[in-house]
């Protein structure tokens, strides 16, 4: 959007006051930000300007939030009930991973996401997750039923270098549907989720064994490309 | 799958990264690691 801004300025005596500046301010009245996440740097830093009474309009999500001297909070009853989507990011075309920026915050301790549409290059039920960039102490265990028969099928994930198996990806559609417990805590994160493969339907449960306070993840199959289809991220509301 | 099926199932110029809305191509080493990651898939129940 033309009116996403990236800071907040801070005028000093002697300051020059430029054009563009001045336009963002009228054409804007409140200060207009991506996410949260840039909502939150704009406001850090030494330009400390965040104060009790401080508006900003999000457009990934289409609030106005105000600032209570503590947190954030949405304006109005649109973002009241207990889950706001954050973002829904469309998957391209023969991609082999897809990695989603900026989606985890302060604003939320827990987060759902769902893929569904789209397809694979080919049927696999081996999806990998990272969050941010680390590739070590991914603990999971993935039990399911086989379709044909009644066996059912444990697989545990020890200090892996990923989730392994966190969607289903077939040729004819995709599917994912789990929850992350505190991802920009310094905490531990949780996953818990269920995925639907051809021939095998699993639930799924783990963590990752560090406190790092992720903003992003990236999913990649085990094996061939994703094309189309979104994964959206919402955030539960903390009160 | 062995390593020239893989390759010739998946092109270095039709298989992409994305990252938010942008996808762009792989660099070699991205291809390689993806590669590999066809000749090492084992086949789920």
């Amino acid at each position: 959007m033309p009116n996403e801004q990236t800071s907040v300025p801070l005028f000093v005596a002697n300051t020059v006051l430029t054009a563009s500046q001045q336009n963002l301010s009228a054409g804007t009245g409140v200060p207009v930000f991506a996410t949260t996440v840039t909502r939150d740097a704009a406001f850090g830093g030494s330009n400390k300007a965040l104060a009790e009474g401080q508006l900003c309009y999000l457009s990934s999500t289409n609030v106005v939030q105000y600032y209570d001297g503590a947190a954030w909070a949405t304006v109005g009853p649109a973002t009241a009930g207990g889950l706001t989507l954050i973002t829904a990011q469309t998957i391209g075309t023969a991609v082999s991973s897809v990695t989603v920026t900026g989606v985890f915050s302060s604003t939320y301790d827990n987060y759902k996401i769902v893929i569904s549409g789209g397809t694979a290059s080919v049927n696999d039920e081996n999806c990998g997750m990272i969050l941010g960039s680390t590739t070590t102490g991914y603990y999971a265990g993935y039990i399911g039923a086989v379709y044909s028969g009644s066996a059912t099928s444990g697989i545990g994930s020890n200090n892996a270098s990923s989730w392994t198996r966190v969607a289903g990806l077939m040729t004819n559609g995709l599917n994912g549907n789990f929850e992350l417990n505190g991802p920009n805590l310094a905490k531990r994160t949780f996953i818990t989720g269920f995925h639907v493969q051809d021939t095998v339907a699993r639930s799924y449960g783990g963590y990752v064994d560090n406190t790092t306070q992720y903003t992003a993840f990236t999913i990649t199959p085990a094996s061939g490309t994703l094309t189309g289809g979104t994964i959206r991220v919402y955030g539960y509301s903390n009160s | 799958m062995t390593y020239a099926e893989a390759v010739a199932m998946y092109p270095h110029d039709s298989v992409f990264i994305q990252v938010d809305d942008v996808v762009r191509p792989m660099t070699p080493a991205e291809y390689e690691e993806f590669i590999q990651r066809q000749v090492n898939a084992e086949p789920h129940d």
